[in-house]
């Protein structure tokens, strides 16, 4: 029993000692950050206790080696096998969100998927400035994949394309989705004339039909696996969340994906990906470089989405507000409720809210799509 | 910086926005045609 604990203290040299401490702190930022900023609290303090967990001198809930040979098992890399390795999370994790979502706003306005699609484009700038940092192929990709702004979409490609930087990615994309009050106004600001912030949408509250609703999650699915196959997983977990949502005979069901089960996957998904985060995986200079694209990527998003939005009103009859464009990032709710908030602030009686909602559920749709987009390329 | 993988990169990414705003669009068009095929009554 000594000897395990003088093991413990002793074996590991004063530079592993120092990379653990400074996990602990990692770890210990990521605890503040959910609690005190309550931002993204569901994975961020799984993950920083995680990160402390894991890296604890010969820590038993990772499997430890001597010599090469397993020493003993740990739970955490069991967990990571069964769910993460094999991308069976982030997908189970989808019918929770599939069925949190109400995708009736863009029912109502199918041209509001454009900028679904324009606020993607956050992902290849960021490829591009990945590759220009000298990113290999595939983990350029799985970095900007951040700009998804979806944690499982992040979660499946990094790992489907078995990225060495699967955490950093994670930590990057859960951080700044929680961040997009704070990353969006400036940038939405900066591109827009007070003028276009102040475009009011008046919203036509018009109803769509129960078999519309019941047979949007079954067509697009079907569409999108024919034109993208390697999306069909995500698509298809996602829409099968909503069709138990929108069936009407499965509410209890529903009820549980949505709140239990979504809730258990989260806490198992980030207590599990905190295996990656062990020092010598994640202390690394690329860390920082691949936080600092993670924010590109957010950037470039809502560019992208604005000028969309900009373009579009050189071509209507009937304007629209650019920020709308804005939201058309998958971080749902945060991105809707942004915009409706600068909407108000420049005009009390400008309200967004369902426009920008039908963007940004038309952005979770065109996040997963991108996701399989980038694995038919590169996967 | 390596200057010609960010060059080759660039096809890549216009390939990616491209196919997003393709697939995104027949999306769109498929679900304006339920909406007239299935109209509120």
């Amino acid at each position: 029993m000594l000897n395990l604990f003088l093991r413990s203290f002793l074996e590991p040299s004063a530079a592993e000692w120092g990379r653990m401490l400074a996990m602990w702190a990692v770890g210990g930022i990521l605890i503040y950050l959910a609690v005190k900023k309550d931002m993204e609290p569901a994975l961020l303090l799984p993950m920083g206790f995680g990160a402390i967990l894991v890296n604890l001198p010969f820590s038993g809930a990772v499997t430890q080696y001597v010599s090469g040979a397993v020493e003993s098992v740990g739970p955490l890399d069991v967990l990571f096998s069964a769910g993460i390795e094999n991308e069976i999370f982030p997908l189970l994790l989808f019918i929770g969100i599939g069925a949190m979502i109400d995708f009736g706003p863009l029912l109502a306005n199918p041209r509001l998927f454009i900028f679904g699609a324009a606020a993607q484009f956050g992902i290849f700038f960021t490829f591009s400035m990945a590759r220009l940092f000298g990113f290999s192929m595939t983990d350029a990709v799985s970095i900007s994949i951040i700009g998804a702004a979806d944690g499982p979409t992040a979660i499946f490609v990094s790992q489907y394309l078995g990225s060495a930087y699967a955490p950093a990615i994670l930590v990057a994309a859960y951080s700044y989705m929680a961040l997009v009050p704070i990353i969006q106004p400036p940038v939405i600001r900066l591109i827009t004339t007070r003028a276009e912030r102040q475009i009011r949408m008046p919203y036509a509250n018009s109803a769509v039909s129960k078999p519309v609703r019941i047979l949007f999650p079954i067509v697009i699915t079907a569409a999108a696996g024919l034109f993208a196959p390697k999306s069909v997983a995500l698509v298809g977990f996602l829409m099968f969340g909503n069709l138990v949502r929108e069936c009407g005979v499965l509410n209890s069901l529903s009820e549980t994906a949505q709140k239990d089960f979504a809730n258990i996957i989260t806490l198992l998904l980030g207590l599990t990906i905190s295996v990656k985060m062990q020092a010598e995986q994640f202390l690394r200079p690329e860390t920082l470089l691949i936080m600092g694209l993670g924010l590109v990527a957010f950037v470039f998003d809502t560019v992208g989405g604005v000028l969309l939005g900009k373009l579009y009103n050189l071509f209507a009859s009937v304007k629209v507000n650019p920020m709308i464009g804005a939201a058309g990032i998958s971080a749902f709710p945060m991105a809707a409720r942004t915009v409706h908030k600068i909407g108000l602030a420049e005009d009390n009686q400008n309200f967004l809210l369902m426009h920008a909602a039908g963007a940004n559920v038309a952005g979770q749709i065109a996040s997963v799509i991108a996701g399989g987009l980038v694995l038919s390329f590169f996967g | 910086m390596d200057v010609a993988a960010f060059v080759d990169s660039l096809r890549y990414a216009a390939y990616g926005m491209g196919g997003i705003f393709a697939i995104i669009g027949l999306l769109a068009l498929i679900t304006a045609l339920l909406r007239i095929i299935f109209p509120v009554k």
